[in-house]
């Protein structure tokens, strides 16, 4: 028994030291993608019966999400193709970061990442080859003409927005960004820490970006011309730096966010900034929420969430059909979703043009958002968070 | 090869050459010399790899305003010191690194303070008095020690969060009615308490074991001497458990100052930020060169209070305790008082050692957060299917199965287990060969460089060292391959993090075994690895096995250290809780929790088995 007992142990180690090494074949990026027909090699039409035929043969996929709806989505497809779909959730710093060092480091483990941070995505993961576009060509009639084009698959559009607690509060409590540096608001805004979230942070980017908007807001507002701190560059950054003086208070995710806005029963209950689609936890969670669209300059930020297959991908075919399952598939109806239903809730747009808007939704051409530039973003993000750094 | 044929052989050359020659193949010098070359490699070097890093180019610098302002091309690999600047001289340093520095200091030395004043106590009364029930306590008050510490926060935070923050109220003002304030809820004074809580175990544990070790009389002879009791704690008490007090102090000071998971829990939402939580934020948003150099400040921070208090305390005269006959502790009486501090101690005991888990427990089985009725009552986080619903029709926890049911979370934790059966075997190995080195070797230059050398990891706050690590094995190192997202890496950064307890944990159980032992071996002819087998180590089994199974428990809960390295693939039980925490999925989180700790338990029970003596053998990590 006993000795039994260390011979398993002897075994545990050994597997436990040696398992992890990179036992196959090394191939060029140009071998693997004629094999996996991406980039140069994509054919014109995608041949779906060969792509799912050879998706079962690879049984697994991995998947980076930064949605923890993606343990929904990978249930379904498992239910569907019978291919097993290794999820893994993680916030948006953290999974590109994660995914440059593996890929540096010679490790190729996501087959699809789902992710919203446009900027650094198109320029130093899309550039550098990190990720590989793939937009099932049986669908480019039904998508619009932004999803076309895009550089990387969009799966859907998302927004960030404030929140109020229409318990509470019978009408919207305010009207303007700026109101959330008055002191009536003082340590009652609420939101995800950007510094650990990709689109959280792009928000306050593309505030600064639209500063002239910001300083007319400003003047609208308040009847009198801004003034600005002596080391403030313009109206967008005076902004960021006296919502953060307003104490600003910050949570490790936007989930929490939304329980705090909209719990029932509260007495005083703070304002959030954060997803539209967090509307979906309402009903799940019995909160009483909406979301502000009066705002001035704007009522928030559109957020892009893109799926992109990874270099080097073990599973290349299970990652094509599970984009084009993500798309929603052939003909989706609000009945049938395939992959889309967890995302076809309030405050997310669906990219195609056959899919008719959930319920009581506006099509995302009538919301009055910002829209993420990724080149201003990418270039000014160190600065941006540098600012928020020193004044948080 | 032994001594005995080495004399035989005839080695030419000079008087000098063959002393060399003979030094260099006795089985301990050629052990420590193999050893010394591998700590260099897994310490020394990473750690030069870390300033090296902090002073040159990457590639992502190219974005730094401080580069792009004055039009400088950024070449990865070249010298620059823009990451000094911004650390330390420029408009973000006060935000980066002199406020968190502050609160990490205040962290450090207030969770220090408090968790010692709390061990020491403990133990006073535990092992000096004549408090009933002593066995039992000491049991329960070793318990913080073997969970992880961040989960206290998580229930600090279900207990203590009000409406503004939390949304729905916590236990506290759900009974009371009456909202905590913040600084009561998120911040400074939380941490603290929650820290302490769980460091207190280390003073526990080793100033339990000096105090048992000094004979009563001692005291007694100088009352008879008419001295008060203040001064017989002064004078006699007080010197003879200092070197214990120091060594929980430096043991509580090196893990508290790179602890990560409770700051960055508890101090988010009030922004109170430590030089750890923003060593893991700038990592994340690929701002490398800054971390690192944080990195360097808390080891810096780290190996000074270390080098000052064995300056100062080591230079005082060591006592001995033990006159070898008529040992007697006789008990302080504690009068009156008894039943008062006995009530007290069961008081902290069950608000501070029982409560965390039994509220962790609870809130496994409430379907949503905040309603404490019993409709809300599921057994879905523990053992539900995929996609299940709850009560309103919801789907729960974005359809994910109950942990039991979820193989991502076996997968994790067979992860965690097999990292802590490797690492404690390799670990406890690895001491019994730096204990024979250097017990073997004492009095030698090889031995007592050795010695110091495998201290160096103890000054290396946790996430620091991952920091070091993440820099080093991220690409190749010499004939390594880069190491990043295998499982190897983790087990390596473990192993090294454990090298000082092990190689003391490996030292004292070497002592043990007298040099003649192994002598009559050689006389009889046998080789260093028969001798090994069959002397050495059935000496020392006892040890080795305590040893072992501390080192799989700390291995289980550790996060800080690993937290930076850890990668999907890899993941383990330890960064699932503290995904699921971050996440806002607390039911998940809190189930894994008490998963951890199960396992844990599991193994202490383990070494009461084999060893009877508890956790004061080898503890650390």
């Amino acid at each position: 028994m006993k000795k039994l007992v260390f011979v398993i142990i002897i075994m545990v180690v050994v597997t436990a030291l040696f398992a992890g090494g990179n036992s196959e074949v090394v191939r060029t990026i140009d071998e693997w993608e004629e094999w996996a027909q991406l980039g140069e090699y994509r054919p014109a039409e995608d041949d779906w019966d060969a792509i799912v035929e050879a998706a079962k043969v690879e049984e697994e996929l991995v998947v980076y999400s930064f949605s923890s709806r993606v343990f929904d989505f990978g249930r379904t497809f498992y239910k569907k193709y019978g291919i097993k779909v290794i999820a893994h959730d993680m916030s948006t710093p953290s999974l590109l970061e994660k995914l440059v060092r593996e890929q540096d480091a010679g490790i190729f483990e996501a087959d699809i990442i789902l992710v919203d941070d446009i900027p650094t995505l198109y320029n130093e993961f899309l550039s550098e080859g990190r990720l590989y576009r793939f937009i099932p060509t049986d669908l480019m009639d039904v998508l619009i003409d932004e999803a076309k084009t895009a550089p990387l698959a969009i799966n859907h559009y998302g927004s960030r927005g404030i929140a109020y607690n229409s318990e509470f509060y019978s009408e919207p409590p305010i009207d303007s960004w700026w109101d959330l540096t008055r002191p009536e608001w003082k340590g009652k805004i609420i939101m995800k820490d950007p510094m650990n979230s990709g689109a959280e942070f792009n928000t306050f980017a593309t505030f600064i970006q639209h500063h002239v908007d910001m300083e007319e807001a400003y003047q609208d507002e308040f009847g009198e011309e801004l003034i600005k701190s002596y080391d403030v560059e313009n109206a967008g950054y005076e902004f960021l730096k006296r919502l953060m003086a307003n104490d600003l208070i910050l949570m490790s995710s936007s989930t929490p966010v939304m329980k705090a806005v909209a719990a029932p029963g509260q007495t005083d209950p703070p304002l959030g900034i954060l997803g539209f689609s967090k509307l979906r936890t309402i009903q799940e969670e019995k909160l009483t929420g909406a979301f502000i669209e009066d705002l001035s300059p704007v009522t928030g930020f559109r957020t892009t969430t893109i799926m992109a297959v990874g270099a080097f991908s073990k599973h290349p075919n299970a990652a094509k059909l599970m984009i084009k399952w993500l798309f929603g598939g052939d003909n989706p109806t609000p009945d049938n979703l395939a992959g889309y239903a967890p995302y076809y809730v309030l405050g997310d747009w669906a990219v195609r043009t056959d899919l008719v808007e959930p319920e009581g939704q506006k099509p995302i051409s009538e919301m009055d958002f910002y829209v993420e530039d990724a080149d201003w973003l990418y270039n000014n993000a160190i600065k941006v968070r540098d600012f928020w750094l020193q004044n948080q | 090869m032994s001594n005995i044929a080495l004399e035989h052989r005839e080695v030419k050359g000079s008087p000098f050459l063959r002393k060399l020659v003979r030094n260099l193949t006795m089985p301990q010098r050629i052990m420590a010399f193999l050893l010394i070359m591998l700590l260099i490699f897994f310490v020394i070097m990473p750690a030069i790899n870390l300033v090296y890093t902090s002073l040159t180019f990457s590639l992502s610098d190219r974005r730094l305003p401080q580069v792009v302002d004055r039009g400088i091309e950024v070449v990865p690999g070249e010298f620059t010191t823009v990451h000094l600047e911004r650390v330390f001289w420029s408009k973000l340093t006060n935000k980066m690194f002199l406020i968190p520095l502050l609160n990490s200091l205040m962290i450090t030395f207030g969770l220090t303070a408090l968790s010692m004043i709390i061990g020491s106590t403990l133990a006073w009364l535990v092992v000096r008095t004549n408090l009933p029930w002593k066995k039992g306590i000491a049991n329960f008050a070793s318990i913080p020690y073997i969970i992880p510490s961040w989960p206290i926060a998580l229930a600090w935070i279900s207990v203590f969060k009000n409406t503004k923050i939390g949304g729905s109220p916590g236990w506290f003002q759900f009974i009371f009615h009456v909202a905590p304030p913040d600084w009561i809820s998120y911040g400074i004074l939380p941490i603290i308490i929650c820290l302490s809580l769980h460091y207190y175990a280390f003073s526990f544990i080793t100033v339990s074991g000096a105090l048992a070790s000094i004979d009563s009389r001692l005291e007694e002879t100088a009352e008879l001497m008419g001295a008060s009791k203040s001064l017989v704690m002064r004078k006699i008490t007080l010197p003879l458990v200092l070197p214990a007090l120091l060594s929980a102090f430096i043991l509580t000071f090196s893990k508290g100052i790179g602890t990560f998971g409770t700051p960055a829990f508890l101090g988010l939402p009030v922004r109170f930020f430590t030089l750890s939580t923003q060593v893991y934020s700038n990592v994340k948003n690929n701002l490398a060169g800054d971390a690192y150099l944080l990195a360097i400040v808390m080891i810096l921070i780290s190996s000074l209070t270390i080098y000052m208090n064995v300056k100062v305390i080591g230079a005082r005269k060591s006592f001995v305790t033990i006159s070898g006959k008529g040992f007697r502790a006789n008990p302080v009486k504690l009068g009156k008082f008894k039943w008062v501090i006995f009530a007290l101690v069961i008081i902290f005991i069950l608000l501070f050692v029982i409560g965390p888990l039994y509220i962790l427990t609870w809130q496994t089985f409430m379907e949503r957060d905040g309603d404490y009725s019993l409709s809300n009552f599921t057994l879905h986080y523990w053992i539900g299917p995929d996609g299940a619903l709850g009560k309103a029709g919801q789907l729960l926890g974005e359809g994910q199965a109950g942990i039991l049911r979820n193989g991502d979370i076996w997968y994790a934790a067979w992860n965690s287990v097999r990292l802590a059966i490797t690492v404690s075997l390799l670990a406890a190995f690895l001491g019994i060969l730096l204990g024979y080195s250097i017990v073997r070797g004492r009095g030698t230059k090889l031995a007592s460089t050795l010695d110091a050398l495998s201290f160096a990891p103890y000054v290396f706050p946790g996430i620091a060292f991952g920091a070091v690590y993440l820099s080093m094995f991220a690409k190749p190192f010499g004939p390594i391959p880069a190491l990043y997202g295998t499982f190897s890496l983790l087990v390596l950064v473990s192993l090294a993090k454990r090298m000082p307890f092990s190689s003391r944990t490996g030292t004292s159980a070497m002592l043990q075994v007298h040099k003649e032992l192994e002598e009559a071996g050689e006389l009889v002819g046998a080789g260093f690895f028969k001798r090994f087998t069959k002397i050495i180590y059935p000496l020392t089994k006892s040890g080795f096995i305590a040893g072992l199974l501390l080192s799989f428990i700390t291995t289980m809960r550790e996060l800080s250290l690993i937290v930076l390295i850890v990668t999907p693939k890899t993941k383990v039980l330890t960064t699932m809780i503290f995904r699921y925490a971050e996440g806002g999925y607390h039911q998940y989180g809190d189930a894994i929790t008490m998963f951890v700790v199960i396992i844990s338990l599991s193994g202490t029970l383990l070494i009461r088995k084999y060893q009877g003596t508890g956790l004061a053998k080898g503890i650390g990590g």
